[in-house]
This record gives C-alpha cells, sequence and structure tokens, in this order.
C-alpha cells in the first residue's frame, strides 16, 4: 500500500461528497439556485449602494467596485475549495472528527472535503463575473504584470480567509463552540471587506492590517493596481507585498490548527 | 514480542468547573476555574500478536478512551502507548494504516452513499490494488451475507447490516490489529451470532490481533482467551477467561424441583450449601418449590450430591447450572471480589 498523493485523496473525497449530495435531487437544484438568488442579491444591494452614493472614503464608483469584485473572486476562493471548513465546529463537537482520525489522510484535507461546495459554486460565478466585469471597467492600465499581480493578490485574499477560518477551526477543538465567533467573522469579512478600510480611522485600519487581517483580503492590493498607495498609512513596499499576507495568515491559522488538534477531547464513546 | 503496549497509560479531561453558592450558572461564565477527571489512570497491559483479548469495565470505567488512544483520537495525557512499534498520537496516519477500528455507536461509513461507494472511497484512499478491492470486497460479501444490501445507501440499512458494513469497511486494507468498540450493542441473537463468528475466524484464520471492548458476556465467553478488566480507570484483573472462572467461579449449583407432596425442611447435606434461588442468576420455573445448593466439585462430584440430596428430599427434577460469568464481573466492579 503505497501512499496516495494528497491530490489523489482530494479528488476522491470530494467526489465522494458530490455523490453524497446528488443523492438528494430536489436538494440539489433549490441549493444550486437558492446559492445563485442568495448571491444575486449581493449584486443588487451593490448596484443600490452605489447608486445612491457618488463617493465612498474619497473612492469612485468604479474603484469601490472593483475592490468589492476582488473580494468577491478572494472569497470565492476560500469558499468553494475550503468552505466545508464551517462544519468543523460541529463536528468536533459531536465526535465525527474521530473518523477524520482513523484515516491516513491529512485531517485539514478530510474537514474541507466533509461536503461539496455546491451553493458556493454561485459565489464563483459571481465574484469572478464581478472581477471582469469591473476590473474592466476600473481606472487600471491593464498589463500582464498587472493582471499577475491581480490573480496573486485574489488567491491571497482567499488564503487570508481561509486561514482565519482555519484559525476558527483549531479554536473549536479548545471552545466548545464557535459558532457565533465564526459567524461574526464572517460577517465582518462580508461587511467591511469590499470597502476602502481607511475610511474608518487610522486606529481601525491598523486592527484590519493586524488582529483581524481583512485588509489584505482585497484592499491593500486593490490600492497597488489602482495607484492609491497614498491613501494609505503604510510604506508602499509594504502594501506592495499585501498578497503575500495570504500566505503567512494560512500558515498560521494552519499551525494553529495543527498545536490545536491533540488536545480534541471525543466526546461521547 | 507485544504488539499492543499501554505503559502507565494517563487521560485526564478538564472542564469548567461547577460552582457552589449564589448564582453558580452566572458566575460560571466568568471563571476560569476547571475540574479535571481522570479517565484513565495509570493503565498497563500488553497484547502479543494473534490474542483476542477482552476489554471489559462498566459504564464510564474508561475502555473507550483507553481504545481512542490506541487508535490515535486522543493524545494522552502522561505514559505511553504504542501499537506495532508506533505511538499513535504522534504517527497517525501510519498507525491507520496498520489498524482497523469499529465503535458501535459511531458509522465511518458515508451516510449517504451506497455501501458499495463507501467501500470503493476507502480502497482509493488505503490505496488497494483492484484485484485485491475484489478479492476482499467479495470474501467479505460471502462471509457476511452482504450481496442483498451492497448497494444501499447507508442511511437505510439495519443496525445490523450497517456493523457488519462497518466491519468490512475496518478490516478492508487488511489490518494485522482490529478495535472493536461494542460492536455487538443493540443486535438480535442471529446478527450477533453472526458477527461474532466472523470475529472469531478472522482471529483465528488471519492471525488478526482483536481487542474487544462490550458489556455482552456472552460474546466474551463466546471469543475471549484473556480479558483486562478496568474500573475508574485502573486495571482490577487480567489474565485468561478460564483462570478468572476457576478462581473466582469454583462453585456450582444444583437446582433441586421438589415433588409437591414433598415437605420442605433445613437439611443438612455435606459438602453442599444451601443458598438463595436468585444466586442462581436465572428464574426459576417454581421458586416456591426450589432448592438451590452451592458446591464445590472439587470437594464433591455432581452424582455424589444428587444421590445424597435425593435421599433428603423427594425431587421431581433436577439440573446443574454453572454461575453467570457476568455476576463474577459485576462483583470485580463492585469491588467485592479481590
Amino acid at each position: 500500500m503505497a501512499e496516495q498523493t494528497w491530490l489523489r485523496q482530494y479528488v476522491v473525497l470530494e467526489r465522494a461528497a458530490l455523490r453524497a449530495q446528488l443523492q438528494y435531487r430536489v436538494n440539489f437544484w433549490t441549493t444550486l439556485m437558492g446559492g445563485v438568488a442568495y448571491q444575486g442579491t449581493q449584486l443588487l444591494f451593490l448596484g443600490v449602494l452605489l447608486g445612491k452614493f457618488g463617493l465612498i472614503g474619497g473612492w469612485g464608483f468604479s474603484a469601490v467596485a472593483f475592490v468589492f469584485a476582488m473580494r468577491l473572486a478572494s472569497h470565492a476562493l476560500y469558499v468553494v475549495p475550503f468552505g466545508a471548513l464551517r462544519l468543523t465546529d460541529e463536528m468536533v463537537r459531536d465526535g465525527e472528527f474521530d473518523r477524520v482520525l482513523l484515516r491516513p489522510v491529512n485531517p485539514f484535507l478530510q474537514l474541507v472535503t466533509r461536503m461539496f461546495p455546491l451553493m458556493s459554486l454561485g459565489d464563483a460565478l459571481l465574484g469572478f463575473g464581478a472581477l471582469a466585469v469591473f476590473g474592466w471597467q476600473a481606472p487600471v492600465d491593464w498589463t500582464p504584470a498587472k493582471i499577475g499581480y491581480l490573480i496573486l493578490a485574489v488567491v491571497g485574499g482567499g488564503l487570508v480567509e481561509t486561514g482565519i477560518q482555519t484559525f476558527f477551526c483549531g479554536l473549536s477543538f479548545v471552545a466548545t463552540s464557535t459558532f457565533s465567533l465564526r459567524i461574526f467573522a464572517d460577517s465582518s469579512i462580508t461587511q467591511f471587506s469590499g470597502y476602502p478600510l481607511t475610511m474608518f480611522g487610522r486606529a481601525t485600519f491598523y486592527a484590519f492590517c493586524t488582529l483581524f487581517p481583512m485588509a489584505f483580503i482585497s484592499f491593500l492590493p486593490a490600492t497597488v493596481l489602482l495607484d492609491r498607495t497614498s491613501d494609505v498609512p503604510l510604506p508602499t513596499w509594504l502594501t506592495t507585498l499585501s498578497p503575500l499576507a495570504g500566505v503567512i495568515v494560512f500558515v498560521l491559522g494552519y499551525t494553529f490548527f495543527t498545536k490545536m488538534m491533540p488536545r480534541y477531547t471525543s466526546p461521547g464513546s | 514480542m507485544a504488539v499492543i503496549e499501554a505503559a502507565d497509560l494517563v487521560k485526564e479531561f478538564s472542564r469548567p468547573a461547577v460552582l457552589e453558592g449564589r448564582l453558580p450558572r452566572l458566575r460560571g461564565l466568568f471563571s476560569t476555574k476547571r475540574d479535571i477527571t481522570r479517565a484513565v489512570n495509570g493503565v498497563n497491559f500488553e497484547v502479543e500478536p494473534g490474542e483476542l483479548v477482552g476489554y471489559l469495565g462498566p459504564n464510564g470505567a474508561g475502555k473507550s478512551t483507553t481504545i481512542k488512544m490506541l487508535t490515535g483520537i486522543l493524545t494522552p495525557t502522561s505514559g505511553v502507548c504504542r501499537v506495532a512499534g508506533l505511538e499513535p498520537s504522534r504517527d497517525r496516519a501510519r498507525n491507520a494504516r496498520n489498524i482497523g477500528v469499529v465503535f458501535g455507536q459511531r458509522t465511518q461509513l458515508w451516510y449517504d452513499l451506497p455501501l458499495r461507494d463507501s467501500f470503493e472511497v476507502l480502497s482509493d484512499l488505503y490505496n488497494l490494488d483492484r484485484t485485491t478491492y475484489r478479492k476482499r470486497v467479495g470474501l467479505f460479501t460471502e462471509l457476511l451475507d452482504l450481496s442483498a444490501f451492497l448497494d444501499t445507501p447507508v442511511r437505510s440499512l439495519s443496525l445490523g447490516q450497517r456493523m457488519r458494513g462497518d466491519l468490512v469497511a475496518a478490516m478492508l486494507h487488511e489490518p494485522s490489529i482490529l478495535f472493536l468498540d461494542e460492536p455487538t450493542v443493540g443486535l438480535d441473537v442471529v446478527a450477533k451470532a453472526r458477527l461474532t463468528e466472523f470475529i472469531a475466524e478472522t482471529n483465528r484464520s488471519d492471525g488478526t490481533t482483536v481487542v474487544l471492548t462490550t458489556h455482552d458476556m456472552e460474546d466474551v465467553e463466546r471469543l475471549c482467551q484473556r480479558i483486562i478488566v478496568i474500573d475508574s480507570g485502573t486495571v482490577l484483573y487480567d489474565g485468561d477467561l478460564s483462570r478468572l472462572k476457576e478462581r473466582f467461579m469454583p462453585y456450582r449449583f444444583l437446582v433441586l424441583t421438589l415433588a409437591e407432596r414433598s415437605i420442605r425442611r433445613v437439611a443438612d447435606i455435606p459438602s453442599a450449601t444451601e443458598v438463595e434461588p436468585s444466586a442462581v442468576g436465572t428464574v426459576l420455573p417454581y421458586p416456591d418449590r426450589s432448592v438451590v445448593l452451592r458446591f464445590d466439585p472439587r470437594e464433591v462430584t455432581t452424582p455424589e450430591l444428587i444421590a445424597r440430596a435425593s435421599q433428603v428430599y423427594q425431587v421431581d427434577e433436577l439440573s446443574i447450572v454453572d454461575p453467570r460469568l457476568t455476576d463474577v464481573i459485576s462483583q470485580l466492579y463492585d469491588g467485592l471480589l479481590t
């Protein structure tokens, strides 16, 4: 029995998760339609918001729309491959995590393949669609280098969100329920990270760069692409390196997760 | 060399302390005090390859906690456990390849997938080649009679069917060690018999080492040569089942049902003691006409005792009853035997 590559294991587990969901036909279709409808309302809200207010924090419509689209695309890169992490809390609390530990497969890999991200496919559609449309309209002179930077920034943003969620997974091994914390993080990211974060004042902005590093999700790299790094109270070189934050936050979150895992108490017998 | 070793194994759990005094729940929200319980308190044992060991104890004794440490689910607080030379909590993935685990209370299968799909996924994860996979599934399908429900989603299986499925899932990758935590709980007589026969056969023919926890003494008598009894996290007895019986159950019972007209009296029969009918452990058909004599076969042979009893009583029926293992075990739990 040779070792399977993690990619092969990912495919095997994700395929099983999809097959499991296909067992419930009505649920399959309503989930798919629900996903599209849910994300559609977000898009409508953005349209209304920007139609009513010309400027947000000194930023015009096309710039804000671009930041927002970057955040949606980053979010899709978290929620499609890693969205099942939200089930960890429950699996740890009811002991289902036992079976994760009984298989010769990386536990994190098993957690992210716990459920096929059917509903999140709507997120991906919306995110990348919006990025294409608003990226086109944004005041950016697109060059191959800038497109490369955008891709790195979106991937980095996805990793920041994944890192934060992975941190909460680690926390669920020691705190019985992390549900409200996770929802708080989720909705804060949804509500704030798509906007020019400097508009909340300096102290809050620094908190968004350190304690709760959502500034890296789209705002900071967007200032680089929009040539507005002067708006940011950080050295330009640091702002330019912001896509790297994704790797750092993810590594920190994953390290915390693996350090906390031995404290799993396996409830029930 | 031992294939499973536990040395001074300890597992502690801590939870927020329950406070006393005024408004305990409200104050509890702000308290950092924690209560520590020791579920496993210095357990030592070794299991040799090919053994079939019963790991017994009352609810909350620490059985499942021990099994969870040996399977890599829980990390010991202190002490060492080794399974096939590996420390399960440190070498979790490699240990997982050597062992098969069944928890009676919780399935390892994909709840929404047909049984066959679960087997396929596991086969892929363990990287079994197709020939081995087909051979193993074919063998198990025949031995455990799975063919009727191989394509049924796990959620629609009966408990007995699901347990058979779980057992196959645990054994597909040919583990040399099996941990079975209450595999027969809730099963009917037929399903239980089939499962225990399969476990015995696996142990006999493949030399698979089996550690079995159960509350069912019939399972124990049918399967285990050796038992380890624990309570409150410590080992109370570790040894042969037959030695336990010799040591704590040297007696047998002679149950006499007296003829209607026979006069019941206090009789002095040498080498036997009259005891309460309840000591037998089974319900006697005519308790008011029954006399139960406890005797030690080393002191008096059964025919001899029957002859002596027949001189005293007019007997309609008689039977010899062995004490039940379950009574001995529960006396062990209660600390009545040392």
